[in-house]
């Protein structure tokens, strides 16, 4: 268990000062720091591992107090064991491969120490690469190494800041996987921090969403960007379409609500919301489905009917954006956006479930 | 066999002093050099640039004014010439020793400047990877900062005992001009071409220039990361 409680105030040359202020505790297994860059994830990490000292808070792994403001407690950096993968891997230029690994390990006799770092090699597959510097490696390769010097030591708690952030997509899955490995074998608590929701959804078992040096929501990453109770959440959630609408009636009978979006009219669910009320609501792109022809007998309660606009192809899928009065975006596969043979100006029909809109904190 | 009676008929004296001052003052520059380079790249302290000025300020103030101030501060007057009699028994001023002080003044302003930016040069992350890594903060200097600034900190010291071989002005002022004692090479041909021996000045300078140019070449050298 980690819990921390910091707070720590940098003040910034544009005279506009960044208060780091968070209260969390975290078992052991993944917990994925969320946030936009500036939020204050890596400062976290700076400040648990020991590289800055906070203004005050406490910070304890299981019952051994890395810092105590009240009690005047500051453990020194190197006697943490805190296990820490740099964004940009700070492996040792000047080391070969099995030097770096072995480099936490001065405590040992010589032996010992090539025979545990070696052994880590093994463990991650590069123990070919023993004797090669880091600039004669591959990226991978290199996040390999970072991690092995990492958990060599076996540190008490792991902290990855944006570790898979320059690879691509391939070896980024096979990473992923070796860090699940990883994960069950260590039971300590990781702390992972990155910008990407893919990250989110496929490593974590928590995340904790940063918002200018606070956390606005933790929890279970598919109940948070599942259903975001904020906009600020959302938006960093990457959901594609908030919209500001309008309640024009209630059914209190059905349990939903029309609503008007400008142009653009849809049942979604009842909120304690007035008529006449503003509120914004959520769409994610994935919940919404595109037909070629108006779609007849069919649950979905929102029918709407448009021209695309734009479409633009990322990795995997294609986002395809429609003016139905009100431009919303949908999410196919390649081979769904081949099969309809879909191109701009086209009409299409979307059909959206009442239940996919979700209805966010007018606050947020 | 002009060349060779010439060499033949040479004091040797001033260029085996200059070597063995050079040397030394290089010595005492490197490890004063790299404490105060390193604090100057990594740490924050009251009165930083008040270091780092009086650091520099050799570098821009005329040799003799330097000397003067020198002459002042360690001479037999003063409290610190003084101690320094008490403790060891002779004059401070007018010895070897002042030649080496001198020589390290005049080297000292260099050193810092290029050892610091080589510090600065260093990855903070590299350096906090380490502490991470248990080390503590000697440990990751000898390891990590050192090794990682090596070459920059080898041209420097090159570049330094170049300077403390070519220094004139501050020796002079607080060594003097005592032949077979104090007089080194750089004084020598001074000291020659005033009395008019010309082909010992000639001899000397060429010495000492041929010293400059593989003095120069080697930092180059170093530099590129050839050797």
């Amino acid at each position: 268990m980690l819990s921390v409680q910091i707070v720590k105030t940098y003040n910034q040359s544009s005279g506009k000062s960044f208060v780091l202020d968070v209260d969390f505790q975290v078992p052991a297994g993944i917990t994925v720091l969320f946030g936009a860059s500036g939020s204050g994830k890596s400062t976290t990490l700076h400040l648990v591992a020991g590289l800055v000292e906070p203004e005050r808070g406490r910070i304890a792994v299981g019952n051994d107090l890395f810092f105590d403001s009240s009690s005047k407690i500051n453990l020194p950096i190197k006697e943490r064991r805190v296990g820490y993968v740099f964004q940009q891997l700070a492996l040792f230029p000047h080391l070969n491969v099995i030097n770096n690994v072995a480099y936490g390990l001065h405590k040992l006799s010589k032996g010992e120490r090539l025979q545990r770092a070696s052994a880590m090699l093994e463990a991650f597959a590069i123990k070919h690469l023993a004797e090669r510097r880091p600039n004669e490696i591959s990226g991978g390769e290199a996040q390999r190494v970072a991690l092995a010097r990492a958990l060599v030591t076996r540190p008490r708690l792991l902290l990855l800041d944006e570790p898979l952030s320059a690879l691509d997509a391939i070896i980024k899955q096979s990473l992923i996987a070796d860090l699940k490995r990883l994960n069950n074998e260590l039971n300590i608590p990781i702390l992972y921090v990155t910008h990407d929701r893919a990250e989110v959804i496929t490593l974590g078992e928590r995340v904790l969403v940063y918002s200018d040096g606070k956390i606005i929501a933790q929890g279970q990453p598919m109940d948070i960007f599942g259903a975001p109770a904020a906009s600020s959440v959302a938006r960093l959630a990457g959901v594609e379409n908030i919209l500001q609408g309008r309640v024009k009636a209630r059914h209190t009978e059905r349990g939903t609500m029309t609503c008007d979006f400008g142009g653009l009219e849809m049942e979604i669910p009842l909120t304690n919301a007035a008529a006449g009320e503003t509120l914004t609501v959520a769409i994610r792109a994935g919940d919404i489905l595109l037909a070629a022809e108006e779609p007849r007998r069919i649950s979905a309660r929102n029918i709407l009917a448009g021209n695309i606009t734009k479409i633009e192809e990322q990795d995997f899928r294609v986002l395809i954006e429609v003016d139905c009065g009100v431009a919303l975006r949908a999410m196919l596969t390649h081979e769904a956006r081949t099969e309809l043979d879909l191109k701009i100006g086209r009409q299409v029909w979307l059909a959206i479930k009442t239940h996919a809109c979700f209805i966010l904190d007018s606050t947020g | 066999m002009l060349i060779l009676d010439l060499l033949k008929n040479i004091d040797w004296f001033p260029i085996r002093l200059s070597l063995q001052v050079s040397l030394i003052a290089t010595g005492v520059a490197l490890a004063i050099g790299v404490v105060v380079a390193w604090l100057l790249a990594r740490k924050r302290f009251w009165g930083k640039e008040w270091v780092d000025a009086a650091v520099t300020l050799p570098l821009v103030l005329p040799p003799t004014v330097l000397g003067y101030y020198l002459l002042v501060t360690l001479g037999s007057r003063s409290p610190i010439g003084r101690a320094f009699e008490d403790l060891f028994g002779f004059r401070l001023t007018f010895t070897v020793t002042a030649a080496v002080i001198a020589a390290t003044i005049h080297a000292l302003p260099l050193m810092i400047k290029s050892v610091r930016a080589a510090f600065e040069d260093v990855d903070p992350s590299l350096e906090n990877a380490a502490r991470t890594l248990g080390s503590s903060e000697l440990r990751v200097f000898f390891t990590i900062t050192v090794p990682l600034a090596k070459r920059a900190i080898l041209a420097a010291a090159a570049l330094a005992f170049a300077r403390a071989l070519g220094d004139f002005g501050v020796t002079i002022m607080i060594a003097g001009n005592i032949p077979q004692k104090t007089q080194t090479a750089a004084v020598a041909i001074y000291d020659a071409v005033q009395a008019g021996r010309d082909e010992e000045a000639a001899v000397l300078a060429v010495i000492i220039s041929i010293f400059s140019v593989i003095i120069l070449y080697t930092t180059n050298r170093i530099g590129k990361g050839r050797w």
